[in-house]
């Protein structure tokens, strides 16, 4: 049994046993009490019983009156009393007695009563009655008897009682004894219990506690039972054998570290001596200072190398103390590394103590040793390198400058160049514009090319500097692809005519048009390329194709534009050459073809801020292949709209007419993409086979697609014949393909019979769908390409009579462009400089428009277009600036002064009249305020006021 | 724990210590001479119970028709011990019989009466004056037919006193050769289911309280106690049997006596069967002597001793509270 149980069952069995006999003891004296009350009653009753049987002597003895009233009075008594014990006596014995005595009492009252009648009846009789006497003595023998039965029962009742109180006296006191030895039973039995149960175990597993705790961990308590002590020895035990296995453990364990210390010792000291011994032959100085006091610990052979002192010297000093730190400021750094663990890297320049120049790259370390902190300084002696790199910093200054100072050149001699240049082919142009004979004409059209020439070469010269200098930015705004394009056909194809040669462009249908990037620059490139294939390419064509090179990616799309010819071709070595600067394949070229060389290199480095490279294909005397790839940007507002031919023209049988087979191919393809049933021929005489030859057959052509230029029977009279042929009926539309402007060709001699569509070459989709649109009389739209030239001549009818303020210092270029814009119906007044121009414009001059050269003498045009700007009469006036430099930030600088726009000079016509149109607003007072007509009328050789009739020259 | 053990131990031996019982004697045979009236029942119990051999008596049962009948037995040595009411005891003693009184069997006030013939002129008691009483003499009925007139102012001479025995007494009423009869029980009941109406019994308690007793011969006394204590002790179980199941003692005896039960019951309550020695006899005994040298129906003229007639030793031995008797 556990030992909890064994005390919980002997304390509830003490305790139970303790309370049953303290209810039973208190029971019992109860009971005692009770008898003695008892006793006391019986005694009274015994009392009074005596009494009365002295009283009813009494009366036997003298009959007289006061016996007999106390005999009432006792019997009444004795009567109460033997009630009172009827009520009270619970024992049947003591009740038994009362019931008899109460019938004695009775018994004896009646007699005595008896007696007393008897009594006076005698003394009624006299005195002499024998019955009286005789019944007196009967009657007094049975009162004798009677009371001696009633004196028996009281003596009985008052034994039995008697006894009772000693009955249960006897009883209380057993009790107490029994009490009291239950209680001490119980406690020694509880004693022994705990005795047995406890002591002597306790006992036993104290002493193996003790010897276990001395260290004798192999002994074993053994207890035997069920009990917690039991469980309690097992678990010393089961804790016994834990100790004796850590024990075993912690001593193999510390074998082992100890191993592992020694291995570690052995290792740290390889490492210290390792460490000593790259300290001590370090290349680099280091210096270690204890943070507080700041004495020196550590000083390696290189410190005192470099330092000039001997190691000895420099453990005695102390950081704090040491005046070069102050004069370098090293001890303000000391100071905040040791306060922040930051560590910081200081280049020292000091004179050593042997007076050498010293130059140190240091690195100030704080590093905690100890519980202190250290100051390392790790210092590399720099001096030699430092030396040559000042030496290399010098030189490279002396180079940037003098490349500076030719860049600088370059850009002052293109500008100054470009000035008189400027002059040239404006005063060139205006010349033109008078009427001059055939020979001088042909002299001032030669030299107002060969300025325009000049101009590209300085141009050349000007942007390679610009990009050598890195000055040249990129734009990224949207374009239309077809008018990149269309300018460089405009550039290009004049030459290529002169040459005979055919451009064509190869856009396949569905290509992205609207694009983003810089469509100038873009330009540029094709042009260069272009350019070059026009002029190294005798015969032949070349092809100007865009391709859609990947998927679209983010809003971007790589094209691949390449430029074919079929020129001279070159050898490998002359191809790795084109691309260095100023040089060109073969000397010979330059004596042949002219150019600077830079084209090429230009066209380099700006795919180069493209991210795209030149690729060239090319074989001596099979042509040039030049391609790049740039990654354009797609406009968000797109009109890459397809040309694809309204439902009632699907399936249109036309005809090509081209002696070029890439022009066949090129042509034939567009017309396909347009949804046409395609056929192609050679030449003029082969379409009118054909044409005839289709009507035959059922299936007439209504298309016919014309090169103008075709040897033997040229476009044109082909046409003629097709107008003629009776057989060809129904006769076809015809788009005739020119390489000239389609306006030339209307004009030129009328050759054309109506109704013919004119394309100019080379031929994009888009004109080419529009003309065969309009020649059906299908053009929904207007012509999504419209002429420029034509735009801008209605536009400026329009603003006719607007008032241009010009401020320019140059008197050349005053008088090219005031001319040029009184040309255009504009009322011109010229400032000098800056000061007359905020005059001119103070003075009420009610300008429409400023154009406002940048750099003048007196005041600036920056400043100029402050001060106007501060003027109130001036508010909304638009200020156009005038400037040769085509940089970003220039931009940016004139918008800053406040100006809206610019134009490049040397002045181009195009550009001049596109900022009029549209910075002038159209409205009342203007349109045919100065002259009339047209301006391409006016521009027609003589057709324009002499030069030098404008204002303020 | 030990503690325990020896506690426990001695308590379960403590049943064990009981009186070795005596060796068995043979019976002794004893020969009681008793009534078959109620008056004897104690006796009559412990004989059908075998309470008299339980306590190694072989009991002769005497029976007789009355106490003084037994007595004179006992007397003439035919019995070794009787049973009598104190009025034939008296009167033995006065004549010089040697006995000895053991002990009180019974006591009663109402075991005695006067039953009269309403026809024959007696309502009340005052009209027995002047008629023919039956009585037999020497026993209670003389003594109580003597108190009862006194009681009622009746001079002995005013009455006529017809001696009978008590087996006479019916038919003499009968007859009508007397008026009324001093006679107890079962006579009186019988006499008074008999007459019915016709009848009126007399009692009164309070002048006449008659005592059972068993009485033996000196010379038995001295020389045989032992036996007197076994009766005794027979006796006193017989007592107790009686106070404990008073309907099986009833039955008992009426069936020993061959008596209607219901007869029985009848006068069952006017006795107190308890084996007793006290002063109340020796009052009576007196008393008596008294009246019978009055009436000089006994030749002695000076009161005996009757504390030397009582033999106390024995009940005190076997029922010490019983004895009231100084000895």
């Amino acid at each position: 049994m556990r030992i909890a149980t064994s005390l919980k069952i002997s304390s509830s069995l003490s305790i139970g046993t303790l309370v049953v006999l303290i209810a039973v003891l208190f029971w019992s004296l109860g009971e005692t009490g009770k008898a003695r009350q008892d006793g006391l009653l019986a005694d009274t009753i015994q009392d009074t019983a005596f009494e009365r049987t002295s009283t009813r002597d009494e009366y036997l003895l003298y009959h007289e009156g006061r016996a007999k009233r106390e005999w009432a009075a006792e019997n009444e008594a004795i009567g109460l009393l033997l009630s009172r014990a009827a009520r009270e006596l619970t024992d049947p014995e003591s009740r038994a007695a009362v019931q008899q005595m109460r019938g004695a009492v009775n018994d004896t009252s009646a007699i005595f009563g008896r007696i007393v009648r008897n009594t006076e009846g005698l003394r009624a009789a006299g005195g002499g009655s024998g019955t009286y006497q005789e019944l007196e003595k009967r009657l007094v023998s049975q009162m004798l008897l009677r009371t001696s039965a009633l004196q028996k029962y009281a003596n009985r009742m008052q034994a039995s009682t008697k006894d009772r109180v000693l009955h249960s006296f006897n009883r209380s006191l057993a009790l107490t004894v029994i009490f009291v030895v239950v209680a001490v039973a119980i406690t020694l039995c509880n004693s022994a219990l705990l005795n047995k149960k406890l002591r002597r175990r306790l006992e036993a597993l104290h002493a193996g506690a003790e010897i276990i705790g001395a260290g004798n961990l192999e002994y074993r308590i053994h207890c035997l039972g069920s009990d917690e002590l039991v469980e309690l020895a097992g678990t010393i035990n089961e804790m016994t054998e834990k100790v004796l296995l850590s024990t075993s453990q912690l001593k193999r364990l510390n074998a082992d570290l100890e191993k592992r210390i020694a291995l570690r010792t052995r290792e740290l000291s390889e490492s210290l001596d390792l460490t000593r011994s790259v300290i001590a032959e370090s290349a680099a100085g280091i210096l270690a200072y204890r943070g507080e006091s700041g004495e020196c610990v550590l000083a390696n052979r290189a410190a005192a190398a470099i330092l000039g002192a001997s190691e000895r010297e420099l453990l005695a000093q102390n950081f704090r103390e040491i005046p070069v730190w102050r004069s370098c400021a090293l001890l303000e750094s000391a100071e905040q590394v040791l306060a922040t663990g930051r560590p910081e890297r200081r280049e020292l320049h000091f004179f050593s103590s042997f007076g050498r120049e010293v130059w140190l790259d240091t690195a100030l370390v704080r590093i905690s040793n100890a519980g202190e902190f250290h100051l390392f300084l790790f210092s590399d002696d720099v001096t030699e390198r430092k030396r040559a790199e000042t030496e290399t910093l010098l030189a490279r200054e002396a180079a940037e400058a003098a490349n500076r100072a030719k860049s600088e050149f370059l850009a002052n001699m293109s500008h100054e160049i470009r000035t008189p240049m400027n002059a040239i082919s404006g005063m060139s142009y205006l010349a033109l514009q008078t009427e001059l004979d055939p020979r001088q004409r042909d002299y001032v059209a030669k030299i107002l090319q060969s300025s325009e020439s000049l101009l590209g070469v300085v141009n050349d010269i000007l942007d390679f500097s610009k990009i050598e200098a890195g000055k040249l930015e990129l734009e990224q705004t949207p374009f239309e692809l077809g008018d990149v394009l269309e300018r460089l056909g405009t550039i290009i194809a004049g030459k290529a005519a002169e040459n005979l040669l055919e451009v064509l462009f190869s856009l396949p249908a569905g290509l992205p048009r609207s694009l983003v990037g810089d469509p100038l620059r873009l330009g540029q490139i094709l042009g260069n390329l272009a350019g070059n294939a026009v002029k190294f390419t005798e015969r032949g064509h070349i092809v100007i194709a865009v391709e859609q090179a990947g998927p679209e990616e983010s809003g971007g799309i790589p094209l691949t534009f390449s430029v074919c010819d079929t020129g001279t071709g070159m050898t490998p070595e002359q191809v790795a050459k084109v691309f260095e600067p100023f040089s060109q394949a073969d000397s010979s070229i330059t004596r042949r073809y002219g150019g600077t060389g830079l084209g090429l290199t230009i066209v380099t480095r700006l795919l180069g801020l493209m991210g795209a490279t030149l690729t060239v294909e090319s074989r001596p005397g099979h042509g040039s292949r030049f391609s790049f790839t740039v990654r354009m940007g797609l406009a968000e507002a797109r009109s890459d709209a397809r040309e694809v031919a309204p439902e009632e023209l699907r399936g249109l049988r036309s005809l090509v007419v081209d002696d070029s087979a890439p022009a066949r191919k090129i042509l034939s393809d567009m017309l396909t993409s347009f949804g046409f049933r395609v056929g192609a021929v050679d030449s003029g005489r082969a379409a009118l086979a054909e044409l005839e030859r289709a009507v035959a057959g059922g299936d007439p052509y209504a298309l016919v697609l014309l090169d103008w230029a075709m040897p033997e029977m040229d476009g044109a009279e082909t046409l003629r014949r097709v107008r003629r042929e009776r057989a060809i009926s129904p006769q076809p539309a015809c788009v005739m393909l020119t390489a000239l402007g389609g306006g030339g060709l209307q004009d030129q001699d009328g050759m054309l019979p109506k109704g013919t569509g004119i394309v100019a070459k080379p031929v994009q989709p888009a004109p080419l769908f529009d003309s065969v649109l309009e020649l059906f009389g299908k053009a929904a739209h207007p012509p999504a390409h419209p002429d420029l030239l034509s735009v801008q001549v209605q536009a400026l009818g329009r603003i006719r009579g607007a008032r241009v303020l010009i401020a320019e210092d140059n008197p050349i270029n005053q008088q090219v462009a005031r001319e040029i814009m009184q040309q255009a119906g504009m009322l011109v007044q010229v400032a000098d400089n800056g000061r007359q121009a905020v005059a001119a414009v103070e003075g009420g001059g009610r300008f429409d428009l400023v154009f406002m050269d940048l750099q003048m003498p007196v005041m600036d045009g920056y400043q100029a277009t402050r001060l106007i700007r501060e003027l109130k009469e001036a508010a909304g006036l638009p200020i156009v600036a005038m400037t040769a430099h085509a940089m970003a930030e220039e931009r940016d600088r004139c918008l800053q002064a406040g100006m809206d726009d610019r134009v490049t000079k040397p002045i181009d016509t195009g550009e001049l009249f596109a900022a009029l149109i549209k910075w002038i607003p159209p409205g009342p007072g203007l349109g045919g305020a100065v002259g009339g007509g047209s301006l391409l009328r006016e521009a027609q050789p003589g057709g324009i006021a002499p030069p030098g009739t404008g204002e303020g020259a | 724990m030990r503690a325990v053990i020896i506690v426990a131990l001695c308590l379960l031996t403590l049943p064990g210590c009981r009186k070795l019982s005596l060796p068995k004697q043979p019976p002794r045979k004893i020969t009681i001479a008793y009534t078959t009236q109620p008056d004897c029942a104690l006796v009559q119990i412990a004989v059908g119970k075998g309470f008299f051999a339980e306590e190694g008596l072989q009991v002769e049962p005497q029976l007789h028709s009355y106490g003084k009948a037994a007595l004179s037995s006992l007397l003439e040595g035919k019995a070794d011990l009787a049973t009598a009411a104190e009025t034939p005891i008296m009167f033995a003693a006065l004549a010089g019989a040697k006995l000895r009184i053991v002990a009180g069997i019974a006591s009663t006030s109402k075991n005695n009466a006067i039953f009269a013939r309403k026809d024959l002129g007696i309502s009340r008691p005052e009209e027995l004056k002047g008629k023919r009483i039956g009585y037999t003499p020497g026993t209670t009925g003389e003594f109580f037919l003597e108190s009862f007139l006194t009681a009622n102012g009746i001079p002995r001479q005013d009455a006529v006193p017809v001696p009978l025995q008590p087996d006479e007494m019916a038919a003499a009423l009968g007859a009508g050769r007397v008026a009324a009869v001093s006679c107890w029980n079962f006579p009186l009941t019988r006499l008074r289911r008999a007459l019915g109406e016709r009848g009126v019994a007399f009692f009164d308690p309070q002048i006449y309280t008659q005592t059972f007793n068993l009485v033996a011969r000196q010379e038995s006394v001295a020389k045989n106690p032992g036996a007197i204590g076994s009766a005794l002790r027979a006796l006193v179980k017989a007592e107790g049997f009686a106070r404990e199941h008073p309907g099986e003692a009833r039955a008992l005896v009426a069936a020993a006596l061959n008596v209607d039960p219901d007869l029985l019951g009848e006068v069952w309550d006017c006795f107190a069967y308890q084996v007793e020695l006290d002063r109340r006899l020796i009052i009576t005994l007196e008393d008596q002597t008294r009246w019978a040298m009055k009436n000089r129906l006994a030749g002695a003229q000076e009161m005996p001793d009757y504390g030397g007639l009582v033999y106390p030793d024995a009940l005190a031995a076997v029922k010490p509270d019983a004895v009231t008797i100084n000895r």
